[in-house]
């Protein structure tokens, strides 16, 4: 009993427990020390059931408690708040129970506890709850509680209206239930990294099932809660709409695709330019028009392309480039010629406009287009060729037609006086003289059909008849046909050319042309000199230049030079000439797609320069 | 009907020269005929006589396509000059092609345009006219 009691005054300090009684029959009321920390009161002070009940602030429940034990004869419990000595506020834990004896009520007792920091703990506990509570429940986006397992656990009232489901009907449900199919394995490969703490959180977009079956993106933000040892517990969720944001980025990207097949339908290449650093970036079109790959010259300084534009066509561009510079031309638009990789020029049509100013009206960048016309230009070049021939043949028809009335007409108005005349005529011998003149005129009529017809073989003739010649051998065959009027005339021949020189060429034709060149020579040989012939040729930007110079009577130019090749144009009087001779020439020069010019100054000499294309 | 002093002739053709010779002996068309077969023979004959009226024709009769100097170039030249008597001019040719005919018209010198052969009727026409 003894050690018993020496245990209990041992313990009860350690248990800050205080123990009070009060006689009801004496009115004797007892503290110990620690009710006396409590209260904060002496050891010396006498204790009163009046001065115990002033520290009480609500005092009246205490009695209540007291009362109710007495009455009931059962212990109970209460938390009451008291203001100890000192002022401060603390909360107790009330106990009491009656004693018995012998059926009659002799004494109330119990214990007194200092339990503030417990309840201060408690109530910043549930404080805290309350606030967690109010931002789930009112949160503007979706949030839930969700099991381990996946079910909802707590679901706040935007989660529900997001997915239109009622919160019970929610509940019954598990995420899983409500995730697009296409999306639950990724969510899903997130949650287990979630659990087995290889990350803290996760974001996924993903798509949710509404109730009635419509698809929202939603972007996910998935967090774990742990006990204090670690254990998993459940997922706090947060799920926002971003169906809207999806709609519009798809919008967005289905405008870009439109634009993008648009453009890549039109064949057009883009670029943009960095003025102030120069830098130009070409996208992969661009880039294949001139033959390159990204990795070549995607991106790369103006300069560099700005090298690739054919050097007749770059100054042109340079002027139209500072003049967008300069805001004198909203836009730049050129046709030029470009390198391609394989060394061949090609046409482009370049278009641009600078799109954004500093504020000091400085340009900052330009964006514009790339073009292949090639096709077009090539075309459109085809068709000036083509319509340059038919021009010119055009033209010599009509001259041809001219010279036909004119020379058939001349002969035919000859004959026609001739007849007027023979029959008015009675004297024999004038009749003989004007029958002879008659034949004569005939005679002439023959031969201009025989010119005629020949020029029409010329205009009429393909060129299928090319054959590769040496252009030598045909000078020294055409000297071998005229060595008789070469020996005649004393004419010193200088030849020039190399037996190299091999043009493909109608051979009747290359003839035609060095004969009448020649023979041209020596017939308007100037009467005072010896005449020297030089012929020379020589290659000259892909064609052979042959040059036939003599120091004959030369040409007045100013005064014949028009109509120089003309048919029947003859400049000398001479008796023989026939105006033919360089008509044929230049027919034969540009049947073969040749050019034939002159130079020539009156009594000095004259030289005639064919081009052979080769 | 009136009868020329003197007449010229500038054409290359000699044939169709003498045939019209012979045509105008016929029909009495002047007491002179000068015939020239180049524009520029004429020219040579013509410029040293501008002031001799007694010389100068009063009708010239001129084809257009000749060698040296052609009936353009000797009209070209031949306005230039100032003879001392008024020269009918006639171009005389077998163009049909209307720009020579357009070209013609431009010079007031030229009177008419007889397209070859000419006849007798087309001389004693400009006989009428003078």
């Amino acid at each position: 009993m003894q050690t018993k009691l020496d245990l209990y005054h041992r313990a009860v300090p350690l248990a800050q427990l205080g123990i009070w009684e009060r006689n009801l029959v004496t009115g004797k009321l007892y503290w110990n020390d620690i009710v006396r920390d409590i209260y904060e009161v002496d050891v010396d002070l006498m204790p009163s059931a009046e001065g115990e009940s002033m520290f009480y602030l609500d005092s009246a429940a205490v009695q209540q408690l007291l009362n109710e034990v007495f009455e009931s004869r059962t212990p109970k419990t209460g938390k009451f708040r008291l203001r100890a000595t000192s002022g401060t506020v603390k909360w107790v834990r009330l106990k009491a129970n009656v004693h018995i004896e012998e059926g009659v009520c002799v004494a109330l007792y119990g214990t007194i506890e200092d339990i503030t920091e417990e309840v201060i703990m408690l109530n910043t506990l549930l404080e805290r709850e309350q606030r967690f509570e109010q931002a789930f429940d009112f949160a503007p986006i979706g949030m839930a509680m969700v099991s381990l397992e996946g079910n909802w656990l707590k679901v706040n009232d935007s989660l529900c209206q997001l997915l239109e489901y009622s919160e019970n009907e929610l509940l019954k449900f598990t995420f899983q239930d409500l995730t697009h199919p296409d999306d639950l394995d990724s969510d899903l490969q997130q949650m287990y990294r979630l659990l087995a703490g290889k990350i803290r959180r996760y974001s996924i977009e993903k798509r949710y099932i509404r109730k009635n079956g419509q698809l929202i993106w939603a972007l996910l933000h998935v967090s774990l809660v742990r006990d204090h040892q670690n254990t998993p517990l459940y997922f706090i969720s947060q799920v926002k709409d971003i169906s809207e944001r999806k709609k519009h980025l798809e919008v967005v990207q289905r405008e870009r695709l439109r634009l993008d097949n648009i453009i890549r339908s039109t064949g057009v290449g883009t670029w943009e330019w960095d003025v102030r650093s120069n830098q130009v970036i070409y996208d992969a079109r661009s880039l294949a028009i001139l033959g390159y790959s990204s990795d070549e010259l995607g991106n790369s300084q103006m300069t560099t392309w700005y090298g690739l534009i054919h050097p007749e066509d770059r100054q042109a561009n340079e002027l139209l480039l500072q003049q967008c510079l300069q805001q004198k031309v909203d836009f730049y638009a050129s046709e030029c010629r470009m390198l391609h990789k394989d060394e061949r020029w090609i046409w482009i049509e370049i278009r641009g406009k600078i799109i954004e100013w500093t504020e000091e009206n400085q340009p900052l960048l330009m964006l514009g287009t790339y073009l292949d016309i090639h096709e077009r230009k090539s075309l459109e070049e085809e068709q000036r060729k083509m319509l340059e021939i038919v021009s010119e043949q055009n033209s010599r028809l009509l001259n041809f037609t001219h010279i036909v009335s004119h020379n058939l007409r001349s002969h035919a108005g000859n004959i026609q006086m001739l007849a007027d005349i023979l029959t008015h005529e009675q004297d024999e011998q004038g009749r003989k003289e004007y029958t002879t003149m008659l034949l004569t005129n005939t005679v002439n009529l023959q031969e201009t059909l025989v010119h005629l017809n020949e020029v029409i073989k010329v205009q009429g003739s393909d060129l299928k008849n090319k054959k590769p010649l040496k252009l030598l051998n045909e000078i020294e065959n055409t000297l071998t046909v005229l060595s008789e009027s070469i020996r005649h005339a004393q004419a010193q021949l200088y030849i020039e050319v190399s037996k190299q020189i091999e043009v493909r060429y109608d051979p009747a034709y290359l003839e035609s042309i060095l004969l009448n060149l020649i023979s041209n020579c020596i017939k308007y040989r100037h009467p005072d000199r010896l005449l020297i012939i030089n012929i020379t040729a020589f290659y000259s930007e892909g064609s052979v230049l042959l040059k036939v110079t003599d120091n004959g009577l030369g040409i007045d130019l100013k005064m014949h030079g028009h109509k120089l090749f003309g048919m029947y144009k003859t400049f000398h009087g001479n008796t023989d000439a026939r105006g033919v001779g360089l008509f044929l020439t230049k027919s034969h020069v540009e049947a073969m797609n040749g050019r034939i010019s002159v130079e020539s100054t009156v009594n000095v000499g004259t030289t005639f320069t064919i081009t052979i294309k080769s | 009907m009136k009868t020329i002093d003197i007449a010229c002739v500038i054409d290359d053709d000699k044939i169709y020269t003498l045939l019209l010779s012979q045509q105008m002996k016929v029909i009495n068309f002047c007491e002179t005929l000068l015939t020239f077969h180049t524009g520029k023979e004429a020219l040579d004959y013509l410029k040293p006589i501008m002031a001799s009226p007694e010389l100068l024709p009063e009708v010239i009769l001129l084809d257009l396509n000749m060698p040296v100097m052609d009936g353009w170039q000797f009209l070209d030249e031949f306005v230039q000059t100032k003879p001392a008597k008024k020269i009918t001019i006639y171009i005389v040719s077998s163009s049909i092609d209307v720009a020579d005919h357009i070209k013609a018209a431009a010079y007031k010198e030229v009177s008419h345009f007889y397209v070859k052969p000419i006849t007798r009727e087309n001389l004693t026409d400009i006989l009428e006219v003078l």
